[in-house]
């Protein structure tokens, strides 16, 4: 007897058991709570603001395009489900149903357009890239700066997007340190996936040298990604220099949080997913006007530790 | 020489190898033993890695730092989204001395594609040409030979072979004794966390019976016992 074939909800029905797995019933409608609130809060931004509308559809077409070209399943969905493009469209409607929401309730017609288009994604053509990325970009990269090739390779050529977009729109309030943000983020997440042993021993030969050199170094390529766009920015805003100043010194900061954090929990070969909690929190009070100090006292109270762990592996000769 | 004092790994209770005193020649040196017997903790325990260890290694009469060593691991892993050529990038021997870059002519990784397109091979080659490029003293090969076509592993004894006549001690561990037998000065048979006996090249008769020699007869009791039931 023939199976019936999987409904065109077949993936939406796997997320929703996914779930169920990963959060107890209160954690769901908590989180239920938060995307009514979280539309509540666009609808009213979208209406006092009309930019906005357009700045939310682009960020969650990109999102859904981003998700959709780096999804692994994408093969198999292809090879195993009898309608695998209606199923991830549907799967991707559920993402932009809150957005679209949000922008029909604000009456910016034009941005739910936009949003829904993303539900045409699954039918365009997907680019599976195994060459190198951004090759030139990454020639310039000191070897001991390994992970921002990585991430170089991940983002390509999105990152490069985002800072031309944060370049070309300084003459808007907020949108550049919000794409500046962006990028802080993608750097600092790439700062989760611990290198092997061999690779940490390489980079320098004590842990006070790998710190410097890993910290300092991305502060310099930090300074040279945020350095034009608040320029830019404080041009077209000169009385805002000192919220442009104190947001990047914060991106700085928390980059280089990132850094010891990683370095803190390092074991090799580990992604330290849950990093990124800590790298939210430190994030959050980076933009909050006068808690900006916040996340460099989390810095400062992590470069002992990163120290004292990374001395377990570099004086694991001292026998 | 390689000096091996007081060495003692223990997992929990149990300690995986202990060697009281123990010299090691230049050359090379195959560390042979059935699964669990302590090689690659034995390694690691002269790389100096391990938590419950406790031991004293000399080099030359000197401690045995990361200065001098070189260490293959089981295992390979890389950073992703990097290429093999970034990988290598990163171990640049104190003298540029003999180009472990060239070596690559033989083993033909694709140095300039990302790792995450490499086969279990390929992986291992790079890992293995990292190791050489920072032309350390000691070398320490744990299973360098899993996962290699048959030709690599006729290139990696021939580079062996000339690392052991530019005077470098190799410690190799391997599960499969055919290239050990045929390319080593010495090979150690490790059982229970103790070197059980040592052979010396071209006289390495009884060490498949040494070897196999508790596995065989416990073999024959069960197998024996699977038959009657």
């Amino acid at each position: 007897m023939e199976r019936p074939a999987p409904a065109r909800t077949v993936l939406l029905k796997l997320r929703w058991l996914q779930l169920r797995r990963a959060f107890p019933v209160y954690g769901i409608v908590l989180l239920a709570g938060a995307v009514v609130a979280g539309v509540a809060l666009l609808q009213r931004g979208v209406e006092q603001d009309a930019s906005y509308a357009a700045y939310t559809a682009i960020g969650a077409l990109s999102g859904v395009w981003g998700l959709h070209h780096r999804r692994k399943d994408r093969q198999f969905l292809l090879r195993h489900l009898q309608h695998p493009r209606a199923s991830m469209a549907v799967e991707y409607g559920a993402l932009l149903l809150p957005v679209a929401l949000a922008l029909a309730l604000g009456k910016a017609w034009l941005a739910v357009v936009m949003v829904l288009a993303g539900l045409l994604m699954p039918w365009m053509p997907v680019k599976q890239g195994t060459g190198v990325r951004a090759r030139a970009l990454r020639n310039m990269i000191p070897a001991t700066l390994f992970e921002w090739k990585g991430l170089l390779q991940s983002v390509h050529p999105l990152g490069l997007f985002l800072w031309f977009a944060a370049l070309a729109c300084c003459w808007l309030p907020v949108l550049p340190m919000f794409l500046i943000g962006i990028i802080a983020m993608m750097v600092a997440g790439a700062q989760e996936q611990c290198e092997p042993r061999a690779m940490l021993l390489a980079t320098a030969t004590d842990a006070v040298a790998l710190l410097r050199r890993k910290v300092f170094g991305s502060m310099r390529i930090m300074m040279i990604i945020v350095i034009p766009v608040v320029v830019g920015a404080t041009i077209f805003r000169p009385e805002w220099w000192w919220i442009h100043t104190l947001f990047a010194s914060g991106m700085l900061v928390l980059v280089a949080y990132a850094i010891l954090l990683k370095y803190a929990n390092y074991r090799p070969n580990v992604r330290l997913d849950a990093n990124g909690a800590n790298v939210a929190v430190a994030a959050v009070f980076a933009i909050l006007p006068g808690l900006s100090l916040v996340p460099l006292i989390m810095l400062l109270t992590e470069i002992p530790k990163a120290r004292a762990n990374l001395n377990a592996y570099f004086h694991a000769h001292d026998h | 020489m390689l000096t091996i004092t007081d060495l003692r790994c223990t997992y929990g209770e149990r300690t995986v190898v202990e060697l009281v005193h123990y010299q090691m020649a230049p050359g090379v040196h195959g560390i042979v033993g059935l699964n669990g017997a302590g090689k690659s903790t034995l390694l690691n325990a002269l790389y100096g890695f391990g938590r419950n260890r406790e031991a004293r290694v000399l080099w030359k009469g000197a401690d045995m730092g990361h200065a001098n060593t070189a260490f293959l691991e089981a295992e390979s892993f890389f950073h992703p989204g990097i290429t093999g050529a970034e990988f290598l990038d990163l171990f640049m021997p104190a003298e540029p001395t003999g180009d472990a870059g060239s070596l690559n002519t033989l083993l033909e990784v694709p140095l300039d594609a990302p790792i995450s397109t490499y086969s279990t091979g390929m992986k291992r080659k790079l890992a293995l040409l990292g190791a050489l490029r920072l032309d350390r003293e000691v070398l320490l090969l744990d299973e360098p030979m899993n996962g290699l076509d048959l030709a690599s592993v006729r290139v990696l004894e021939a580079i062996i072979r000339r690392l052991a006549k530019r005077g470098r001690t190799v410690l190799i561990t391997s599960h499969v004794l055919g290239p050990l037998v045929t390319l080593c000065d010495h090979i150690h048979l490790l059982q229970h966390g103790r070197f059980a006996r040592d052979f010396v090249r071209g006289h390495t008769e009884g060490l498949e019976e040494a070897l196999f020699a508790e596995l065989d007869q416990r073999t024959g009791e069960v197998v024996a016992r699977w038959g009657r039931e």
